[in-house]
């Protein structure tokens, strides 16, 4: 590491869906893996991502999402959210990228900290038990502005 | 230079972003002082990926072959 200070990176994930989780796992494990410190701060959709029940199952709207080779008209119907999301899905995995599960595990065994969102869990009626083992702690706003405070890189995502 | 003989040889051929960086990180740690480790990649990502993650983490990177879209790095282990 020589004599640099080490970098530091806190980014906050307010999104659920799949497109949305993939960059802040990537940026994180990398950003761990180069030594630098990484916290990652999940709060309102993002919390998806740690809950047990809705990491594998994380989806990409057909609707309004212009990238989308489909009209919106069509993009409403029943069952296209899961059809688009299975396209997705066997994109990336073709062109090498992870399932999101794995990607969680590489930032864990690289020191990446991952942290609930305490108010998101009271408003949606979360407990400790509904997150993955991999989350560090539970903390508010306040705590996360402290950890950020002299971050090198903080991101909104 | 022209034969580097590696210690420890990390394929990482077919995939891409970040996994070229991770898994050659989980070689740096695991290899021993003077060691060489050997990257193969073949994310283009990988060929300014692999060469900072060496530099930051004190280690060397001694050769770095390509032929046609393969990479291969050579890392001296500090």
């Amino acid at each position: 590491m020589g004599d640099e200070e080490k970098k530091k990176i806190c980014i906050i994930v307010s999104k659920g869906t799949l497109d949305m989780a993939y960059p802040p796992l990537i940026l994180a494990s990398v950003a761990a893996a180069l030594d630098w410190e990484a916290h990652i701060f999940f709060t309102f959709w993002g919390m998806d991502i740690i809950t047990k029940k809705k990491v594998d199952k994380l989806k990409i709207s057909a609707v309004g999402n212009p990238n989308i080779p489909m009209p919106n008209i069509l993009a409403v119907l029943p069952g296209m959210d899961g059809m688009v999301t299975g396209m997705m899905k066997k994109t990336l995995n073709k062109v090498g990228f992870p399932p999101i599960r794995e990607l969680i595990k590489e930032c864990k065994e690289n020191g990446v900290k991952f942290y609930a969102c305490e108010p998101t869990m009271k408003a949606f009626g979360l407990s400790r038990e509904d997150l993955l083992d991999e989350v560090d702690d539970i903390i508010g706003a306040a705590t996360f502005l402290e950890m950020a405070a002299d971050a090198n890189v903080t991101l909104f995502i | 230079m022209s034969e580097v003989k590696a210690d420890i040889v990390v394929d990482a051929r077919g995939k891409m972003c970040p996994y070229p960086v991770l898994e050659t990180k989980k070689a740096l740690k695991k290899a021993q002082s003077g060691q060489v480790i050997e990257v193969i990649a073949n994310d283009q990502g990988a060929k300014k990926d692999i060469p900072v993650l060496v530099e930051k983490t004190g280690n060397e990177l001694i050769k770095v072959d390509e032929k046609e879209n393969e990479i291969r790095f050579y890392i001296k282990v500090k």
